[in-house]
């Protein structure tokens, strides 16, 4: 194998960097899906250390009083959900006894139900 | 997968679902939203749809249609967000720099990580969030974003990149 088709397969470590800042060479892209060990180089240099991943624990963490709160929203919006489906049923009711109501007017009118 | 509490009542049901996944869907809110505020008002939204549709899960909770449901209603709220914010002529959290304030007030650790993140575009974000701090696959991540693992690789490795650079830039 020519040097130069090794250098391909194997791209340095500035090559991976230039990379990860510029996308630049695209290869390195596609190299991902292909060579599993140019995916563990590029995971292992762009790796947050230690503290900023423990900041960006703290950053993302609920805030105090979240659950409780979110569990109010929830019941508000689940009470709102219920009044609605109750008022759209009473709606159907009275459309429903409505139409029976002039179901029972028509019959009345009828000559022969006299 | 958990299975949630069967015949409990819709309380319960509503406290489980917070409980068990309240802190990820956040996690998957703030990301998109950068807003404490709107991630949970998201989160409320995405909880409701959820109890709403439980007795259709047949015993398992549908993890990933919940960060689906919640992403997808963070991007809504910040289409939203976006909008009002363009007709006041105010700025989002997306600053280059640190915010003082909070450097004074000791915290500078954790306010320019929130900074650096803020820096990403939103896939990045959330993917940098859940890879880092919920350990998610590349194959989970994936069918969130619908991408290829390649491609959520590709994405991730640079954005973790950026933020590393970033936060080097200020000395952090």
């Amino acid at each position: 194998m020519s040097a130069r088709a090794l250098r391909s397969r194997r791209p340095s470590d500035r090559t991976l960097r230039r990379w990860l800042a510029s996308g630049r060479p695209r290869r390195i892209g596609r190299l991902i899906e292909s060579q599993p060990e140019v995916a563990a180089r590029l995971d292992a240099l762009s790796m947050l250390d230690r503290a900023h991943a423990g900041a960006l624990h703290g950053v993302v963490a609920t805030p105090e009083g979240f659950d409780e709160r979110v569990v109010d929203g929830v019941q508000r919006r689940h009470d709102e959900y219920t009044a609605a489906s109750v008022l759209a049923d009473l709606l159907g009711l009275g459309f429903h006894v409505g139409g029976v109501l002039l179901e029972a007017t028509d019959d009345d009118e009828r000559p022969d139900s006299k | 997968m958990t299975a949630p509490p069967e015949g409990a009542a819709s309380d319960s049901q509503i406290e489980w679902l917070v409980t068990s996944y309240g802190a990820v869907l956040y996690k998957v809110a703030f990301a998109v939203t950068r807003s404490s505020v709107l991630a949970e008002e998201v989160v409320q939204e995405a909880v409701f749809q959820a109890w709403l549709s439980m007795p259709s899960w047949e015993g398992d909770v549908p993890i990933k249609w919940l960060r689906r449901v919640t992403r997808n209603r963070a991007i809504s709220v910040m289409r939203k967000e976006s909008r009002s914010t363009a007709e006041e002529g105010l700025e989002l959290r997306t600053s280059s720099q640190p915010d003082v304030e909070r450097i004074v007030e000791g915290r500078e650790m954790m306010a320019a990580v929130e900074q650096a993140l803020a820096a990403l575009d939103e896939p990045s974000r959330t993917m940098v969030v859940l890879r880092e701090t919920e350990e998610l696959s590349y194959d989970e991540l994936a069918d969130l974003f619908d991408l290829t693992p390649s491609a959520v690789k590709a994405k991730l490795y640079r954005a973790r990149h950026a933020m590393r650079a970033r936060l080097e830039e200020w000395d952090l």
